[in-house]
């Protein structure tokens, strides 16, 4: 009789610590903040959230999911995003695999497509920016152009010529400045930046050669404007530095190396630039975000290898809007995550946000945060 | 009378630095491979003769070497200091996805990584896996997977590869360093001549029926 109890409770124990299992699997986890750094000093970086696509918004429900039901369409998420960028409220991010830029709405709760149609159809988009009429430009690696569409992804033109100083021979990282009405677009295979007029698309001029010395590039990749002074400061990848010139390309100053300690680089990618002028530089190799100042001295760096918030798996494109909040295109998690720089103008703006922030003592912060 | 110790002594201080030149090239396996980077895309240093790297100027097997094979650099501390938070301990940088114990991907070797890190479609040609959204493969073949040596049309682990290259004997040898799961490394040699840097040239599709029966 009592085996039989026994053996009765065994089993319940047993389907109780399974159904425990298969809902701790669904159930949201309690997000801890992650901000950097950690709490004795001033709070600067803050991570905000992760976009992967429409499954952010079309998620199933637990009833959904309890009773087996069958998606009704297959969500279409990032694969492998490289450019990234933001404005008006809209994350774009451009797939090399899918080959569509997503334009991800969080407010609106929808995504869109840049790309998809037959006109202007992308094939691995790589820089993307948006000037303030809400024209998305689209660099594509493949097709040797940068296409320029509309927010709702009508195709509008394209800039980069057949033949001559002005032909693309593989656009990777573009940046607008709005001030003089140019934009700067990398050129790995040339290494090479060319510069184009945002009024009619023309050809201006290019600066930097293949070369190991100031001015030179060997496979540059990236670039971004400093929005304050028009100053651009391009990723020389294969140069494993940073190369600063002012906005007619005349060479100021460059930092780092190649190395594996901080202030170094070994695959750098992403560059973006805040209000304040502070560069932050993804790095594939070492799955992390380096924040210098606009000198190059080093200030933080954020991030390691891994999945979770702040966490990333070969980081590419980086991108920092106006409201200094940076997006990295986190290519092998499938996502963009979002980070919040946490300036003066914020902390006036949010300054409740900022209390708690100082006050914050999470139980598990030495774990989510290696010190 | 104390002659011959001092010829001893200088004959030991040679001999010494000779042997630390010969532990840091190994000459035989880096000629080799130099051979097959140098004549190939994955030659990032040379340029009209001239070697580019900033950080590596005269050392000539390295400079083919560190693009890749960035965590063998003994790279000196500088004086590092981070200003946002100056108590933050200084340490290397983990490379690739891994850590102190060791990668952390049990699916994506780190070695699969550093190919992964280039081949990105803005700096060297994309390598496209997984499936898309809309569930086609779009990859052009499996990567990351795991040889299930039972499936229909595989070969089982002991049948031998004839002419690979970099000690590939077996099938076996192909995934028995990457928990039984394809990687890059697999069929792939960044080092080699062979077109599409194949483990061995393709002719009559002997690289494939090394896996794949009929």
């Amino acid at each position: 009789m009592s085996r039989k109890i026994i053996g009765k409770v065994l089993v319940l124990f047993v389907i109780g610590i399974f159904i425990y299992s298969c809902g701790g699997a669904k159930k949201p986890q309690k997000i801890e903040k992650v901000f950097w750094p950690l709490p004795p000093e001033e709070p600067r970086i803050l991570y905000l959230g992760s976009y992967h696509g429409e499954s952010d918004f079309k998620g199933r429900s637990a009833l959904d999911v309890l009773l087996g039901e069958p998606e009704r369409e297959i969500p279409k998420n990032l694969i492998k995003p490289y450019g990234v960028a933001a404005r008006f409220g809209r994350i774009l991010a451009g797939d090399t695999v899918a080959a569509v830029v997503f334009v991800i709405d969080p407010k609106g709760k929808k995504v869109s497509f840049i790309g998809d149609k037959a006109m202007g159809k992308l094939r691995i988009p790589v820089g993307i920016d948006i000037d303030k009429e809400g024209k998305v430009y689209v660099a594509d690696a493949r097709n040797q152009r940068v296409f320029v569409y509309d927010l709702k992804g009508k195709f509008k033109t394209a800039i980069g010529e057949p033949e001559g100083p002005g032909k693309l021979e593989r656009p990777a990282g573009i940046a607008i400045n709005e001030k003089n009405q140019r934009l700067y677009v990398v050129d790995v295979m040339d290494h090479r930046v060319k510069v184009y007029s945002l009024v009619d698309g023309k050809f201006l001029f290019a600066f930097g050669k293949r070369g190991r010395n100031p001015g030179e590039f060997n496979f540059p990749t990236n670039i971004a404007v400093d929005r304050r002074n028009g100053n651009v400061a391009v990723v020389d990848t294969m140069n494993f530095r940073v190369q600063i010139f002012n906005q007619d390309g005349k060479f100021l100053r460059t930092f780092g190396k190649l190395g594996i300690v901080p202030g170094t680089f070994a695959r750098p990618k992403g560059i973006g630039i805040d209000s304040e002028g502070h560069i932050y530089v993804a790095d594939a190799a070492f799955n992390n975000v380096q924040i210098f100042d606009d000198k190059g001295n080093l200030l933080l760096w954020i991030g390691k290898f891994g999945f979770g918030p702040g966490e990333f798996n070969l980081p590419a494109g980086l991108y920092v809007d106006r409201a200094d909040r940076i997006y990295v295109a986190d290519s092998m998690n499938k996502r963009v995550q979002v980070f919040q720089y946490l300036s003066e103008a914020w902390k006036k703006k949010y300054p409740e946000k900022y209390r708690e922030l100082k006050l914050y003592k999470p139980s598990n912060l030495k774990k989510t945060q290696e010190k | 009378m104390i002659f011959p110790y001092i010829f001893l002594f200088f004959l030991m201080t040679a001999y010494l630095y000779a042997a630390e030149d010969f532990v840091s090239l190994p000459v035989e396996e880096g000629g080799e491979y130099e051979k097959g980077i140098r004549a190939t895309k994955h030659n990032l240093a040379e340029y009209k003769g001239k070697f580019l790297n900033p950080n590596i100027a005269g050392e000539y097997n390295l400079a083919l070497c560190m693009w890749c094979h960035t965590q063998n650099i003994d790279v000196t501390f500088v004086d590092v200091e981070y200003k946002w938070d100056p108590e933050k301990e200084v340490d290397k940088f983990p490379v690739y996805g891994q850590t102190k114990k060791g990668p952390v991907l049990k699916s994506v070797a780190p070695s699969s990584m550093v190919c992964l890190s280039c081949h990105d479609g803005a700096n060297a040609p994309n390598i496209t896996f997984g499936k898309s959204s809309t569930g086609t493969s779009v990859h052009s073949h499996p990567v990351f997977v795991i040889y299930r040596k039972d499936r229909k049309y595989l070969r089982p682990y002991n049948s031998p590869l004839i002419g690979w290259e970099g000690k590939k004997h077996f099938v076996y040898d192909l995934i028995k360093d990457y928990n039984g799961r394809l990687q890059c490394a697999s069929c792939h040699d960044p080092h080699t001549t062979n077109p599409l840097f194949l483990r061995s040239k393709n002719r009559g599709s002997k690289l494939c029926t090394g896996c794949h029966a009929l």
